[in-house]
């Protein structure tokens, strides 16, 4: 008993429990001119989504788990979230050579275009694994990663195979900590491989095509492998990743049989005050899901990197690019450098100057034979080449960026884009025509002392297209270390429907305090899409205040 | 140079995992070959119950058409024994100046809320989960038809329903016989459905139509009110499967909107009780145009 007693207390005492906490909660109004009725409400103006997570740590074990709160969830995201519960906890052990998780976990091989689950909020996306995953080093420079489990999609509990189990094995190899000959060149080399399965049961579907009624054959185990090599010598760095996927039919590719292939190139140098990097991707027929079903964010079994930058200002990341998983192919360069100090451009503090460049397109899609046509469900739905360019411009992207300090207490950003956005492809609106737009932005940051300062945005988007003009404008004080406070404007003066050229206003203020943060805003949000890494969430316009209180311990 | 192959042990700690994991990737790939798919020849509906497919959808909905499409096809393929209810709902649904057309309802709002529909198109299938979900995908909706004919048919329903052209008024007359006992009770909901209703639809496939809207296009098999309430009302509390269960109800037409001679009743038989339980029987018949 005694010993026992002492290693429960040790358990206990010794240690480590770390955590988080956010709340997001609003209080919706209705609001007359942007067509917000107590119906579009739907009797829920108060809807809150909140996040606690706990870890634990002592010695080798850990263990954690997250409660989620959606009662109801914010405007925008999933109805399906509704509820309250703990979708993810777990348990882990590690040393030196084994590292075991039971439960659910987060995992990545290599940059995801065969394996990658992950969270966000921001996205309102989930697909955490729940089962197990086996990491082992037995050796230096060599990491083994085995997982095995089901994915988290909402509430909705794994049952009667409503979904794929996914089995997914990948090797890391660090040639230069493996091979005693490399250890010391300057050429730093790592390799890898994995090899990623779902299981769907369900050998047959019925499934209408025309006017007429079929069987479709399908496979249960649909297997996706990749490689990838990533090559480091003096400040330059090329990276690779190729992935095979076999015939995978399903809702997205609206059951076609043809194997998909991705491929992303990323080749970039850097040293001091400048830095240049050229990224390319082509993918064709890539979305891979644990359920053939779905067409939702969700159940994602891989992740597709996007190579256009985002942005934080709100006029540029107002058409925001998707990735298109069914094909596309694009490019993206970009220059960096800074001026140096006490020259005639640098002037006594340096400029930086960035020039970015992107561009996505289809890719070629010819048909299989003379008597399908593309896209046809129950056939291989179309052949193209390796890294063909079809000529449909889905995102094009140009950005000049100018970066400057003026003195000791003034710096400002200032930004030229030219955006063509295929909002039929991106967004799924066919009625709608491509859009060019064209925008500019300053932002001024003024260091009044060491505790207060204040920042203004400027910004401007000219489009003939879609909505038309719009001018933004934002003023921030920050009261260093706990307050800060804004106001910020975004107004559609370009819109071609008199009654809709709206102001959407906010006003917010803020209170810091150790790793607590309390947000308070009231205004208008427009509607729109938001995208992190090329995965997006469609935002509904609303209206009222918001409170957000994070913390972490 | 590394080494990590030291005596036996270690080969063994290498060998059994690389032996394990291609064996597990043979296992793993299930390539196929054309032909991938095959015509189904007409099914035998002898038997087998009635199952309603209740599909979502919405006006602004440009995936909509083709899974309407898809569920007509399902409808014939199952030579009337699916029977179909579009009910509008989401903000797809909402009306605004382009897209006039208000069909939502009340009752769709409600049970897109209670059943987590999320989005459209989707569709319940007898009201019945599938994989512990409600909402079907319109490529899942023919596995969950197959699912509920398997059952036995548990219900007989004959109903019949008339339109007042000068009260007007609704009257529904419904009869059921249960064909299997059932351990408690059954509930039942009257619906109106409505076809032929014109207007324009947001479309994004060649195949189901013009794009990127048709206009104009036909709403058929619109849902328009639950003559009984929300969730119906309780036919009986526990079931004799030796006596006809006789149910009447009225409801007073003031939507000028509304072509009486599109209208269709749509009856379903609910178990254990009105507000919770799956579909159990469903029939659909012609409300007829009749003056005093």
């Amino acid at each position: 008993m005694f010993p026992c007693r002492l290693a429960a207390q040790d358990f206990l005492k010794n240690a480590q429990v770390t955590g988080s906490f956010q709340a997001d909660a609003a209080l919706y109004q209705t609001d007359a001119a942007m067509g917000i009725t107590s119906q579009s409400l739907n009797g829920q103006p108060i809807r809150i989504n909140g996040y606690t997570e706990v870890n634990y740590e002592y010695k080798s074990f850990y263990a954690g788990l997250r409660f989620e709160a959606y009662l109801p969830p914010l405007m925008g995201y999933d109805p399906q979230y509704q509820g309250a519960g703990v979708p993810y906890w777990y348990v882990k052990y590690k040393n030196d050579l084994l590292e075991i998780t039971a439960g659910n976990f987060y995992e990545q091989f290599a940059q995801g275009m065969t394996f990658r689950t992950y969270q966000d909020w921001t996205l309102g996306y989930d697909n955490s694994m729940r089962g197990l995953r086996v990491k082992f080093m037995p050796s230096k420079g060599i990491t083994l990663t085995g997982v095995y489990g089901f994915q988290r999609t909402f509430w909705i509990p794994y049952q009667n195979n409503n979904r794929g189990i996914v089995k997914g094995i990948d090797g890391d190899f660090n040639l230069n900590d493996i091979f005693n000959a490399l250890a010391n060149t300057k050429l730093k080399i790592t390799l890898g491989g994995s090899f990623v399965s779902d299981y769907q049961a369900g050998k047959t579907m019925i499934y209408p095509v025309g006017d007429k009624v079929y069987t479709f054959n399908l496979p249960e185990n649909v297997a996706c492998y990749g490689g990838r090599l990533n090559l480091n010598y003096a400040g330059v760095n090329f990276y690779s990743e190729y992935a095979h996927k076999i015939n995978d039919p399903s809702q997205m590719n609206v059951y076609i049989y043809k194997p998909g292939n991705s491929i992303l190139f990323d080749l970039s140098y850097s040293r001091k005050n400048f830095s240049v990097e050229v990224k390319s991707k082509w993918i064709d027929n890539f979305s891979y899901k644990s359920n053939r079903s779905y067409t939702i964010n969700g159940l994602d079994i891989n992740y597709l990197p996007a190579i256009n930058k985002e942005h934080t200002y709100a006029l540029a990341s107002m058409y925001p690019y998707a990735t298109q998983t069914t094909g596309e192919v694009g490019i993206a360069a970009g220059v960096m450098y800074t001026i140096p100090k006490n020259t005639k451009l640098g002037g006594k503090n340096g400029l930086t100057i960035a020039v970015d460049f992107s561009q996505v397109n289809s890719i070629k899609k010819t048909p299989v034979n003379d008597t399908t046509p593309i896209g046809q469900s129950g056939t291989l739905g179309y052949a193209t080449n390796f890294y063909s360019v079809g000529s449909e411009v889905y995102w094009q992207e140009t950005q000049v960026e100018i970066s400057k300090k003026f003195g000791k207490k003034v710096k400002g950003i200032f930004d030229y884009l030219y955006q063509t956005y295929n909002k039929a492809v991106v967004q799924g609106h066919p009625e709608d025509p491509l859009i060019y737009s064209q925008i500019g932005i300053a932002d001024v940051t003024f260091n009044v002392n060491k505790k207060l300062s204040l920042r203004w945005e400027l910004q401007g988007l000219w489009t003939k297209q879609d909505n038309g003009n719009w001018a933004a404008g934002l003023m921030e004080i920050t009261i260093s270390p706990k307050w800060f406070f804004s106001v910020s404007d975004q107004w559609n003066y370009g819109n071609s429907d008199a009654g809709k050229q709206l102001h959407y206003y906010n006003v917010a203020a803020g209170f810091v305090y150790n790793t607590s943060r309390i947000q308070l805003s009231y205004g208008r949000q427009r509607e729109g899409i938001i995208c992190v890494g090329g995965v997006c969430r469609y935002v509904p316009q609303s209206s009222g205040l918001t409170l957000t209180v994070t913390s972490s311990f | 140079m590394f080494m990590i192959i030291k005596g036996d042990m270690k080969l063994f700690r290498i060998l059994l995992p690389v032996m394990l994991v291609c064996g597990w990737i043979f296992t793993s790939c299930d390539k196929l070959d054309p032909p991938y798919a095959a015509v189904k020849t007409q099914y035998d509906t002898t038997n087998k119950p009635y199952v309603l497919l209740e599909e979502y959808t919405g006006h602004k909905c440009n995936n909509c058409p083709l899974a309407t499409q898809k569920a007509r096809r399902l409808a014939d393929y199952y030579l009337g024994k699916v029977i179909v209810m579009e009910v509008h709902a989401t903000n797809l649904a909402d009306p605004d100046p382009k897209y006039t057309l208000d069909l939502r309802t009340p009752e769709g709002a409600q049970w897109c809320t209670d059943f987590g529909l999320g989005y459209v198109p989707r569709a319940l299938v007898n009201r019945t989960p599938v994989g512990g979900s409600y909402p079907v995908n319109s490529d899942q909706w023919a596995a969950a038809i197959e699912l509920q004919m398997l059952k036995a048919v548990k219900t007989g329903i004959s109903a019949r329903s008339t339109y007042n052209n000068d009260t007007k008024e609704i009257t529904a007359d419904v009869t059921v016989r249960f064909k299997r006992k059932l351990t408690s009770g059954a509930g039942i909901n009257l619906y109106i459905l409505e076809d032929s209703i014109v207007g324009l639809q947001s479309n994004k496939d060649t195949a189901a139509g013009t794009t990127p809207e048709i206009n104009p296009y036909s709403f058929n098999e619109t849902f328009r009110v639950s003559m009984n309430g929300t969730y119906g009302e309780q036919l009986t509390a526990s079931v004799d499967t030796t006596i006809n269960y006789s149910y009447k109800k009225t409801f007073m037409v003031t939507n000028a909107d509304w072509d009486p001679t599109q209208l269709w009743l749509v009856t379903t038989i609910t178990a254990p009780s009105a507000s919770s339980g799956e579909i159990i029987g469903v029939s659909k018949v012609k409300i007829s145009p009749v003056s005093r």
